[in-house]
Formats: structure tokens, sequence, C-alpha cells
């Protein structure tokens, strides 16, 4: 058996095909290239390769532009996010072969690792970039371009997981916590209120520890927003929250009341700061047109607020103050409730080997849910085989073909179970490890999940 | 499931080579060498290019019509539209075939080709497929020849390639790998289609054969259903005249792309790849109905460094079944003529013509005929045996082939998946439910009505598995006879 793994990262690359036309200027097409350790002709060549593929394959007008290049020791992915603009992800491959010395000649080999997947992580860095500094197009000049794509990308890359990444990048969902009327009405009046008082606050967003309640803003734009804040922004608070860094220990005095809320972009420390410290500015997309705002979070124990503040607007210390002292108050009797809520609900859950994993996605407002997976950072902590999570990404590269409603049982090699169904724009994949199951145990009992677990999801009945 | 003691169609013994997957596509065995030792034929050199053309004149002038037809094709509308191109250049990047149109006018394509090739090369790696949008290639790189495919017809990359390999090996049947190999030692940019002439219209036939038939997908035949008395007596009416004849190492009788008999030398097998390209050979050559042959024929996977030498006849006016006599030796033609015409009299005499007739003449029953109405249609294949079952179509396929094909396809494909094989699927979609199930002895592949329910299907499947035991000795050849 013949499998691939991925080794690394090999290239990443941003070029713009309409510059450097003439011969010899070849290299300011490259916006930015990665690693700098290869020279400028070998960044020429690679280039020039992939101007000659696109080229080639649009010879034969597919329906897209190429997508993949497969090779036996690399894997390249392109994208093109604006007219002209390419991104191309370049990795390396590692054949683990049990017999070694076949490994130089099989010619047939499979797709181990799906391209459907890595596609998405690019598509995922062009859409972060965008999120923070606006389209390519949009920059002033190709020498500011090729300036913030360096400060970007050299961070970013960093913090992408080749090797964990799975069906997850694919749905870039979002993880929404279910609550009560009560709660859900004290956040909407919350949000609410925020925004009629506050002119210059056009949205907010609410969440509670990684789970979103309530969104302002469209959920294509807050679908790059919340992997920002779940993926790179809340954990780095919560360790140095961990760490005591940025609360205060010593209270000036020990009668002040206990406060619990605080800016995570803005000044951290309202009391001794002088600046309004840093505030990153945002780009959403979802109106048609480029719209500029002031990210603003703010949180409060498990509660985080995202403020978008409209782009025209001045930040000032007394700004925050206001708002400081507003917010506060207010959240931390919603935080209680939503806490109060939370406990009643929570059922230990079922980690017996043998129990069912399942991941769920709805397309029309982009939730997922799963507990395949037993944390949101991508580190591989996986509660079912790696394998039966492949297989999953396999089934929806599948989806076209079984039209607006299907299911699939596959029993792979190992007497695993894995069961897809879609109904009504809702994917749901389930894991299960009966071995002794037979084809109409497996469905009676994906049926029986189906009703507990997805109640109120319509899956045509089968 | 149901439990049968043997899977329907197995065999003891089987005259075909059985394989599982492509694993072992490229291995190749060297059976001439022993046969012809073993049996003290004299040894003689490599047939030269004049028994090559000849055995192709006929059809040089079609190829001349053609040549006319394509210089309207440059990269027009139409060409684009071709579900699957499929190219064949060296490693030069000489042209040497293009499924449509002509090659020298896209002698720049190939150089493209040809270039891709060599940079990915140059980093010591290599090229295997693009994907853009619906549209994917897949490259071959197979020394000393570069085969690329451009296909919209979402077949798997495992299939493209496989419709390469038996493109290469259309090719090598032809001229033999060695002399492929020495071509161009000697000469790296040699224009190989001089060689080549009338090859086209064999590989063109062979790319529709696999678009079109389960047979190359499956990696296994189906053979004609004919009672097994009537398939024992054709065996040992041939047995009976070919036994006396020196190095005759197959007998293969086929009709309507479906195996009848396979007489064998003790000892060796037929790769069911290398009957394919017989298969193809037949059907796409007219000239066979007219007279006699004798054709030179490299069977790769067999022995790809030499020929096998052929008598290929009709067996008569009144029964159009094709008889191959494959040889050694290359200047026995009169004997196997000989012995052909005693198999025909035999056979005329026992009334295994009439059997053949009967069989070729009816369609043969669709599953729902069978008793099976949920079902539409099926693949049944014996993996010991490389032999498979396929009902006659019925509705909703019955007008066109091509979604059936396409379901077979990306459920073997599914099934199959090299770095992940599965050992059951059932697909329910809008328009119909599949199952696809690889077990030990056998892989069936099942169309249903898209309603069917889980647990009936499951009933149906034993019964079908029942169906096709009983009818097992009609349906298979299940003997391997020998010479």
């Amino acid at each position: 058996m013949v499998t691939q793994i991925i080794a690394g990262l090999k290239n990443f690359f941003i070029f713009k095909s309409s510059l450097g036309a003439n011969e010899g200027e070849e290299l300011k097409k490259i916006l930015y290239y990665y690693p700098l350790t290869d020279n400028t002709d070998v960044q020429i060549k690679n280039v020039g390769f992939v101007e000659g593929i696109i080229q080639f394959t649009d010879t034969f007008k597919p329906s897209s532009h190429v997508n993949s290049l497969h090779t036996n020791k690399t894997r390249h992915l392109y994208y093109q996010p604006e007219k002209d603009f390419w991104m191309v992800m370049v990795l390396k491959l590692n054949r683990s072969t049990k017999e070694k010395e076949i490994s130089n000649d099989t010619e047939d080999l499979e797709d181990d690792i799906e391209d459907n997947v890595y596609e998405a992580l690019l598509k995922q860095a062009y859409l972060m970039y965008r999120l923070f500094w606006g389209t390519f197009k949009d920059a002033k000049n190709t020498d500011s371009l090729k300036m913030t794509l360096e400060v970007f990308y050299r961070a970013y890359l960093q913090t992408i997981k080749l090797a964990n990444a799975d069906v997850l990048n694919m749905f870039s969902g979002i993880q929404y916590l279910p609550v009560d009327k009560h709660c859900f009405l004290k956040v909407q009046t919350f949000v609410n209120c925020l925004e009629s008082s506050y002119d210059f606050i056009e949205n907010a967003s609410f969440l509670y520890n990684d789970y979103l309640i309530w969104s302002g803003i469209e959920p294509s734009d807050m679908q790059v927003v919340y992997q920002y804040l779940v993926g790179t922004l809340l954990p780095a608070n919560v360790e140095t929250e961990l760490l005591g860094g940025s609360m205060p220990r010593n209270s000036t005095s020990p009668f002040a009341p206990l406060r619990h809320g605080r800016f995570i972009t803005g000044p951290s420390n309202l009391k001794s700061a002088k600046t309004i410290g840093k505030v990153p500015k945002v780009y959403l997309f979802a109106s048609g047109k480029s719209q500029e705002y002031h990210l603003v979070v703010y949180r409060a124990l498990s509660a985080t607020v995202c403020l978008f503040i409209k782009g025209d607007t001045e930040l000032t210390l007394d700004l925050f103050k206001t708002l400081d002292e507003d917010l506060n108050t207010k959240l931390l009797c919603i935080v209680s409730d939503i806490a109060d809520y939370c406990s009643k609900q929570i059922i230990t859950p079922n980690l017996s080997d043998s129990s069912p994993r399942y991941i769920y996605f709805n397309n029309v407002n982009l939730a997922y849910s799963s507990n395949v997976h037993l944390d949101n950072k991508q580190s591989g902590n996986l509660a079912c085989p790696k394998e039966s999570v492949r297989i999953a990404t396999e089934m929806k590269g599948n989806l076209p073909f079984l039209g607006p409603a299907g299911e699939t049982i596959v029993k792979t090699m190992n007497d695993f179970w894995v069961v897809m169904k879609t109904s009504n724009h809702r994917e749901c994949y389930i894991a299960l490890q009966q071995k002794n199951a037979s084809l109409i145990g497996i469905s009676e009992e994906v049926k029986r999940l189906c009703d507990t677990e997805l109640k109120g999801i319509f899956f045509k009945q089968i | 499931m149901s439990a049968l003691e043997v899977e329907p169609g197995a065999a003891p013994e089987s005259g075909l080579v059985t394989t599982d997957t492509l694993d072992n596509f490229d291995e190749m065995s060297c059976s001439l060498e022993e046969i012809k030792n073993e049996n003290d034929a004299t040894q003689e050199e490599e047939t030269n290019d004049n028994t090559i053309n000849e055995q192709f004149d006929d059809n040089g002038v079609n190829d001349n019509e053609f040549v006319n037809a394509d210089e309207e094709f440059e990269l027009n509308k139409e060409w684009i539209g071709k579900s699957k191109h499929v190219f064949v250049l060296s490693m030069a990047g000489k042209p040497i075939y293009s499924r449509y149109g002509n090659e020298d006018k896209l002698a720049w394509l190939f150089g493209v080709m040809q270039t891709l090739v060599s940079f990915t090369q140059s980093s010591d790696d290599c090229i295997q497929s693009i994907q853009a949008g619906n549209t994917r290639f897949v490259f071959l790189v197979k020394k000393p020849l570069i085969l690329v495919t451009v296909s919209k017809t979402r077949e798997s990359e495992s299939q493209l390639k496989m419709q390469l390999h038996y493109v290469f090996n259309q090719i090598t049947s032809i001229l033999t790998l060695t002399r492929l190999n020495k071509i161009y030692e000697q000469r790296q940019n040699y224009d190989l289609r001089r060689l080549l002439s009338g090859v086209e219209r064999l590989i063109d036939h062979l790319l529709t054969f696999s678009e079109m038939e389960s047979s190359i997908m499956l990696g296994a035949v189906q053979c004609l259903p004919l009672a097994s008395s009537v398939r024992d007596t054709i065996s040992s009416a041939i047995t009976g005249a070919c036994s006396k004849i020196k190095n005759l190492v197959f007998a293969i009788l086929l009709a309507n792309n479906k195996l009848i008999t396979l007489v064998r030398m003790k000892k060796y097998c037929l790769h069911p790849a290398d009957l394919h390209l017989i298969f193809n050979l037949v059907q796409a050559s007219e000239s066979f109905k007219n007279s006699e042959s004798w054709t030179p024929l490299c069977l790769p996977k067999f022995d790809a460094s030499g020929f096998l030498y052929g008598h290929v006849s009709y067996l008569s006016e009144d029964c159009q079944a094709c008889l191959l006599l494959l040889t050694v030796e290359r200047d026995v033609f009169f004997t196997l003529s000989e012995a052909k015409q005693k198999i025909v009299e035999k056979l005329r005499r026992s009334n295994c013509l009439e059997a053949i007739n009967e069989s070729l003449g009816n369609p043969g029953e669709s599953s729902a005929s069978a008793g099976f109405v949920e079902i539409r249609h099926y693949l049944y294949k014996c993996k010991s045996t490389a032999q498979f079952y396929q009902p006659n179509l019925s509705p909703p396929y019955a007008q066109s082939k091509e979604p059936l094909i396409e379901i077979y396809k990306r459920a073997h494909h599914r099934l199959h998946n090299v770095s992940r094989p599965l050992k059951l699927i059932f697909e329910r979609s809008a328009n119909e439910a599949i199952l696809a199930w690889d077990t030990k002895g056998f892989e069936l592949f099942v169309v249903f009505e898209p309603l069917i329910d889980t647990s009936q299907a499951i009933v149906l499947i034993g019964k079908l598995l029942n169906w096709i035991k009983k009818k097992e000795e009609r349906l298979f050849h299940l003997n391997a006879p020998t010479f």
C-alpha cells in the first residue's frame, strides 16, 4: 500500500501575471515568495512554470482555471483570488511505502491527500489577508502591496497547520451556541442597544467561549472574522490571562469594585493607558464592495463582544472609557445567565470508543458541530480514526453527484463504518466503530442517531 | 449477507491471469524465450518493418482521408469540446498520436507537454496530473514515450492512467517493447508514425472500447453464454485439431466482444489486459472477415520483448465467431489453416455453430426479466477466473449507456482507491441507489431503483448471487483446457 504524507510547505508565492510582460523583467511579477532561500532564478523559473500550466490548461477551456497539479513528490495548489493575481502553494510529499524499492517506479499513485482541503487552506490564506488589508487590487501601489504581503504572510505561514488540515477546513464553519429564548433575547437586546446608542458602532457580534450566539454581520464575513477570533486572537489572550499578564494583580484599593471586562484590541489597561493601543482595521465584503471598520474586541469572563466601528471614526481614550463602563456592567449579568443555562445543559459526553462520532455542517448559516474534533486548535486530536475523517472528506467531494439529497454508507478495510447524509443543504458525516455490524444494522443505528442528536433537521427518510 | 459456499463462477483453474488491481501493471513476464527453448524451436531474428506494414496495408487509404478531414480541426470549438483527448509523443516531444486533429498542426501543443514533463524531471520528479475545474489532465511517462490525456469524462486519475497504459501496450503490441526502445536508443528524434500507420485506428477503437465497456475497468472478460456441454465440445474440438501442432500457445475463440473459449499451452496463462488487446484487434479490423490472415502480435503482459504469430479467421460465413491461433513459429500458416478447417468441420458436425449463433442472436436476459424488478443493472466479477457477467441493458439505460458506465466507474474507483480501499459502499442519490461490494472471491456492483429499502436491497443481493450461482455453468467459462 502506498500512502503519501505531507512533509511541509515547499513554496508559497503570489504573482500578478499582467506585470513584467517583457523578457528579463519576470521578477517584477512576483509579489511575495517563500522561502527566501530560493534565489531569483529559481523564483522566476517556478513562476514561469505556473504561467505555462495556466496557459496550457486554458487551451482546453476547462470550467474553471487550473486548481491543482500533482507530481510524485509535490502537490501544487493554485488559486486566482482576483483577476491576474495568482496564489500558489506547493506542498512537499513524503511517500511511506512498505516496499521501499518499488516506490521509485510506482506510477499509479492514488490521491491520499485531498486537493479540496488544501485549496480551502489557500483560499483561507487569501481571505485572512483581505480581512486586514483589503483586496490586492485596492493596494496603493505594487511596492506597498509587496510590503503588506511580506508582513502578513511571514507570520501567517507559521500558523498554517498542514498536517492536520481536514474536512473542517473545507467547511470553514462557525460553531453556534444554542441557548434558550431568555438568554438569546438578552443577548440580542444588548447588541441592539449597543448599535443604537452609539452611532459609530455599525454592527456587533457576541461570542461565549468559542461559540457564536449573535452575529451582526453576514455569515460570509463572520466566517473569516470567526476564524481569526477563535484561531488566533482569543487563544493568545487566554494564555496571557492564565499567566496573569494583563490583569492588574494589585488593585489600587481593596474596595474598588472587581472589574472583569477589558479590551483585547485597544488599550489593555484603561487606567494606565496613554494611547488607545492597537486596534486592527478590517475590511468586510458581503455588501458587494469593500467596507472598512475598526475591530474592537471586548472580553468579560467567557463572553467576547466584537464591535465593528465605522472606519472614519476617530478612536479616543475617552470613547473606550465610556464603552468600558457600559459594556462591563451589562455584560456581567448576561454572562452569568448564560453560564447558568449552560451548566444545566451539560451532559457528560459519551466518550467510549464505539459511540458514534459525527460532523455536521449547514451550508446556509455555515454552522458546524463535531464530536470528532476534541479541540478547536487543529491539533489532530481526533476521537475517531483519521482514516474515517479522510473518507468523510472524499465523500464531500462526491456530493455534487448525489443531487439535492442522498446518503452514502461505506465499510472500510478495518471494518469501520462511515455514513454521510445530505439533504436541504445540510451535511452530516457519522463514523461508527462497530466491527460486526451489518449494513442494515448500521442504517438503523444512523436513523436512531439522527432522531436523537439531530432532532429537527430534516433528512430524507431512508 | 448470503452465505454461498463458493462464489458463482469460481473455478479451480483459470486460463486467465487474475489481478485485483493495477498494482502490477508494469510487470511483464518473459514467456517467449522459455517456450522457444523448451521446444527447441529455432530462434529467429525480429521481424522487419515490411511485415508490419503489410499487415496494415489495407488501411493506408482510410488514413489519407482522415488527414484531409483533419485540416479544419485546428483548435476549433469542436476540437476543444471533445470529452477526451489522448496524445502520445516521444521523450523528445515528437508527435506520435492525437485522438482528434492532425498531430503536425498540434506540434506546438506536443512541445508544451514535453516541456512540462522535462521541467518536473529536471528536479528529479515527475508530473502526474493536473485538475482544472471539470477537466483532468493525466500524464504517463513510460520510457521511451509520454502519454497524455485531457478528459472531461469524470473518470478518476487511476482509470485514465490505466487507459494510457493500454494505449502504450497497444503500441508495443505492434512493435514489441524491445524494438521500441531500440529505435529511440538509436535516434531520439525518430518519427514513430512511420512505423505505426494504421495503428491510430486501433488506438481510436481501444479508447472507445475502454469508455463504453466495463471489461477494462474490471480487468476481466465476459463470456458468451453457452451450455457447458457445448463449450466443452468446442474446446475439445480445438484441442483435438491442435494437440499435435508444436509451439501453439493459445487458441482463442471469441464473438461479439465475448469469449467463447480459450485453450492454452500447459503452464501458460493469458492476462486479461492482453486479451482485451486481442478483442480490440478483432473488433477494429474488418479485414479479418474477408480472409484468413497471418499477423505478428506482441502481447505485452505475456512477453513484451517479442512476437507471437497469429492465424486469424472467422469460423465461417454463417457463424461470425473469430478464431485466433497464436504460436511462436513464424511460418506455420498452412498448418494452422488446416487445423482451423478441421475445427470448423467438427463444430459443424456437432451443431456447435448453431449453438453459437443462437446465443449471439439472443440479446440475453435483463435483470427484470430474470425476476429482479428493483435491480436496474449489475456487474458481477468472479476474481479467481477474471470473468464477469452483466445482464442486458434495460430502461432507463437502454437508450444511453454512458450514465450507467459513469456510475460504475465512480463506484469502482472508490472501492479500489489504492490508499483507502473499501469493502462496501451503499449510496443513494436522487437518481439511483448503488451497492458496490468487494469480497475475497468476487466483486459486485448493483444499481437499484432510488427508493429501495436498505434491507430489501440486501435480500435481493442474496437472491441475485444464488441466481448467478445456478446459471454459472452457462455464464462462465469454468474449465481452463490445455492442448
